[in-house]
């Protein structure tokens, strides 16, 4: 695995950060942790890697996964307490009833919601495996992607940030605050995952820590939030803490987008006390929060950047929260957020009783969302506790992973669907013309049954689900040449080679099986949008079968290769996708016999198709200004800016297709370099360009 | 953006070309028969009837297997020589394949009118450059027009 070189420097990073869980002297201010964070990113490289061992030698029981000690909790649900800490003071951390439990300070606990009390426990240190038996790539997925080997030493983490790796199979964590879904019933969302104050400096092009965890549960969650501690710009896999404008910065990464917003809040955002944005937070979290959106951004106090409050209010931090949450693959740097200064949150801010009473019905029985970060309200959803009788957490927490991503998995996990809200314009026609699309796309049908992938490409799933009917229905599902359509399904939990899961309508195969029919697993495990979509599974002997002229062989093959092209050409050429598929197709039969290794057939097939697309979308660029039409087109259509695509399609031929590249389909610089032929050094900086041009068209 | 959407799927006639293009000497022509979809595929696939009334050489056709799309057929052909050939076969398109020969055909719709596109290539025959090559190029044309022809009558005038 390309990323296995990186796991030392990345087991060292964090195990630098150990500390005694009871050395209430380390525990510091956040901002100096920035500073020592980014102090360490300049020393990044040397370090010593030694494992500690686990705090408690043992994966917490359930009784402690259930509360914790009682006293701590007293306080937790004290609505007295809503006195929250800012970033920037003090991260307290205690240790627990049990060794490695640990509560956080008094101040920053949230409280009842809707009259329930939260049992909340918050478990900074405590990690355990979300799933009994949980394979190490799943937990991979699950929790950063960057598994390492050592004991993360969780309990040890006091009040500092940065992902901590991972032991065996069961042990991973973020930073101080951070918990990874861990037990039965229970599961942690991502402001569990808030790195406060730092974050793993990054090395080489490995996403820092932070980032990791915070885009894998997201993946999870399909929610938003946010990154703290100097956080930079740009993709995630670049994100570099300390870079930029240092300090105080969040980076969030809004579903699939390829742009991480950035704030680097005012002065006055610490100064203030967001209570406001919690109780926004709160009703605006747990499945159905989009449709509660709109409110929630009307509930805020205008005065954000956020293009997606402005109009309706609101903080930036909650419109990118927002934006997540919506489900949409809206992203752009917002730029320098946080409400004005002299804003006073607390008073506009205030979440309007009428919007709490409107949702009050919604909440999915049997599921409990409980939220409010204290500090930015992208830390909307604190916990999401899924409480359903009979049915394993772990289980529905994958199920609402796999299949209900962006909000929209509720659905066939037999949640109700909420309602959507209602009122006047709440956050804009683009975004209800998103979100319909969004919708319509929720509304296919989504089989619920587990497909179990029991070595490459075979699935096997209960007795009669993996029928071809599915295909219609999920055109990306299929396997490949003899195999049944995949469903939607998850992880078998075993260490078979091929594990596989489905996710979205895709299926991406682990690394263990032979590579002809394996999507590298790295790109599963930490880049979980940015993995080749739909990568087609292409048996090598059908190739070599199709190359001898073997006519069913090479229809097998255009079936297999027929729909990457067509993305790839829709990406790259979206105003002659028909045209570019075809000749690109054409290319590629025309060139089969010359292909010297069938099971480099994708690399080629990329390679050939961009190429293709790459010389129509110039020959269609110089036929709409032949036309004069190019200037028009480009100035009216900013108005129905809805979609990330539409902004990419803007962007010069060039630019568009190093970024679709890199974000759309998960290719590293290098790969992107090879498929155009291009030295690696100007794919890094076509890139560049084209991020900034892409904010540019999409804040335009 | 990583919803999974429906790309449509390649026309039929656009993937015979596409086929074409991976069998040297294929020889492909296309004909808009002025019939229904409905009716003209009707007569492609009725493999074991329709087959021999506009396939010259073929005398007899019997479906030994079917499994979903993909059937295996017997073919005998005026000789009296039996091969056996893989076919797949949906709506619109029909893939057959022997040990020496592949045949295709390929529909869409179009209002009350069907352009049909017919392929047929001799495996493991490279294409003779030349005269030669030439002139068998231009008969295997000349024959599949017949074919289309005759599978417009097939279709037009409800197989009589």
């Amino acid at each position: 695995m390309a990323g296995d070189e990186d796991r030392p420097a990345f087991a060292r990073q964090a195990l630098e950060q150990v500390a005694d869980p009871a050395d209430t002297a380390r525990i510091q201010p956040v901002d100096r942790l920035i500073e020592k964070e980014n102090l360490r990113v300049a020393e990044q490289g040397g370090g010593h890697a030694e494992a500690p061992g686990h705090p408690q030698g043992k994966r917490p029981g359930p009784a402690a996964a259930d509360g914790g000690e009682p006293g701590h909790l007293q306080h937790l649900v004290d609505p007295g307490s809503r006195d929250v800490v800012r970033l920037g003071q003090h991260l307290q951390v205690r240790p627990g009833a049990s060794p490695g439990w640990m509560d956080r300070d008094s101040r920053r606990a949230p409280t009842s919601w809707r009259g329930q009390d939260m049992s909340w426990t918050w478990r900074p240190f405590t990690v355990t495996s979300p799933l009994p038996g949980a394979s190490r790539p799943m937990m991979a997925e699950l929790l950063d992607g960057e598994l390492c080997s050592g004991d993360s030493g969780l309990g040890e983490q006091s009040g500092s940030g940065g992902l901590v790796c991972g032991h065996r199979e069961d042990v991973a964590a973020a930073d101080g605050r951070a918990v990874a879904p861990c037990c039965p019933r229970e599961v942690y969302g991502p402001g569990a995952v808030r790195a406060h104050g730092a974050a793993l400096p990054s090395h080489r092009s490995a996403p820092a820590g932070p980032g990791l965890v915070k885009k894998t549960l997201h993946a999870a969650f399909g929610v938003g939030f946010s990154l703290v501690g100097g956080a930079c710009g740009g993709d995630l896999d670049e994100f570099v803490p300390g870079r930029g404008k240092g300090g105080v910065g969040e980076a969030v990464a809004g579903g699939v987008d390829p742009v991480i917003q950035v704030y680097h809040p005012e002065p006055a955002w610490d100064a203030a006390s967001p209570q406001a944005q919690v109780d926004c937070c709160r009703a605006g979290a747990g499945p159905g929060k989009r449709a509660v959106a709109g409110q929630l951004a009307r509930c805020g106090q205008a005065g954000g950047q956020d293009r997606r409050a402005r109009g309706q209010g609101g903080y930036p931090g909650l419109g990118a929260y927002l934006r997540a949450e919506a489900g949409s693959s809206l992203g752009k740097k917002t730029g320098q957020g946080g409400p004005p200064a002299g804003h006073v949150p607390g008073a506009a801010g205030q979440r309007p009783a009428k919007a709490l009473a409107g949702e009050r019905g919604r909440q999915p029985p049997g599921v409990v969302i409980e939220g409010g970060d204290e500090n930015h309200s992208d830390d909307c959803l604190s916990r999401l506790r899924v409480d359903v009788p009979e049915q394993p957490c772990a289980e529905r927490f994958l199920c609402r992973r796999l299949g209900g991503q962006r909000g929209d998995g509720p659905a066939e996990l037999g949640w109700p669907r909420a309602e959507p809200a209602s009122g006047p314009d709440e956050a804009g026609t683009a975004r209800r013309l998103h979100d319909g699309r969004r919708e319509a796309a929720a509304l296919q049908p989504r089989p619920p049954w587990p497909v179990h992938v029991d070595g490459v490409g075979t699935v096997v799933g209960p007795e009669g689900s993996c029928q071809r009917a599915c295909s219609p229905a999920w055109p990306g599902m299929c396997l490949g040449n003899g195999h049944p359509p995949a469903t939607l399904g998850r992880l078998d939990g075993g260490r078979e080679p091929g594990q596989a899961r489905a996710d979205d309508g895709q299926v991406w195969f682990h690394k263990t099986g032979p590579s002809a029919w394996c999507p590298p697993s790295w790109k599963v495990a930490g880049n979980l949008w940015k993995v080749p979509a739909n990568l087609p599974v292409v048996d090598p002997e059908n190739v070599a079968a199709a190359q001898q002229g073997d006519a069913l062989a090479l229809d097998r093959l255009l079936d297999e290769l027929a729909p990457y092209v067509r993305r790839l050409c829709a990406r790259i050429v979206p105003a002659a996708a028909d045209d570019a598929t075809q000749e690109s197709l054409l290319a590629i039969f025309r060139g089969l016999p010359s292909l010297r290794a069938p099971e480099a057939i994708i690399t080629w097939v990329r390679s050939v198709t961009v190429r293709t697309a790459i010389r129509l979308a110039r020959q269609h660029d110089l036929e709409v200004a032949a036309e004069g039409t190019l200037l028009g087109r480009h100035a009216s259509s900013l108005e129905g800016l809805v979609d990330i695509d539409d902004a990419l399609a803007r962007l010069p031929v060039s630019q568009r297709v190093v970024l679709v590249l890199r974000t759309r389909e998960g290719l590293s610089e290098q790969e992107i370099a090879t498929t155009l032929g291009i030295p690696a050094g100007t794919v890094k900086s076509r890139l560049h360009r084209a991020r900034a041009a892409f904010r540019e068209v999409w804040e335009s | 953006m990583n919803d999974p959407v429906a790309l449509p799927d390649i026309d039929p006639i656009d993937r015979l070309t596409i086929l074409a293009a991976a069998l040297p000497g294929a020889a492909v022509r296309q004909r808009r028969i002025a019939a229904p979809f409905d009716a003209v595929w009707r007569v492609i696939a009725d493999l074991e009837h329709a087959t021999p009334r506009y396939e010259p050489d073929v005398a007899h056709v019997r479906v030994i297997e079917q499994r979903g799309e993909l059937l295996r057929l017997l073919v005998q052909d005026t000789a009296g020589r039996e091969e056996t050939m893989d076919a797949r076969l949906r709506p619109g398109w029909c893939l057959m394949q022997s040990a020496t020969v592949v045949i295709a055909f390929a529909a869409r719709r179009l209002g009350s009118e069907t352009p049909l596109a017919h392929l047929e290539h001799r495996r493991a025959q490279t294409p003779v450059p030349g005269r030669s090559g030439s002139h068998n190029r231009r008969a295997a044309l000349a024959k599949i027009d017949q074919e289309l022809h005759t599978i417009e009558r097939l279709a037009t005038h409800h197989g009589r």
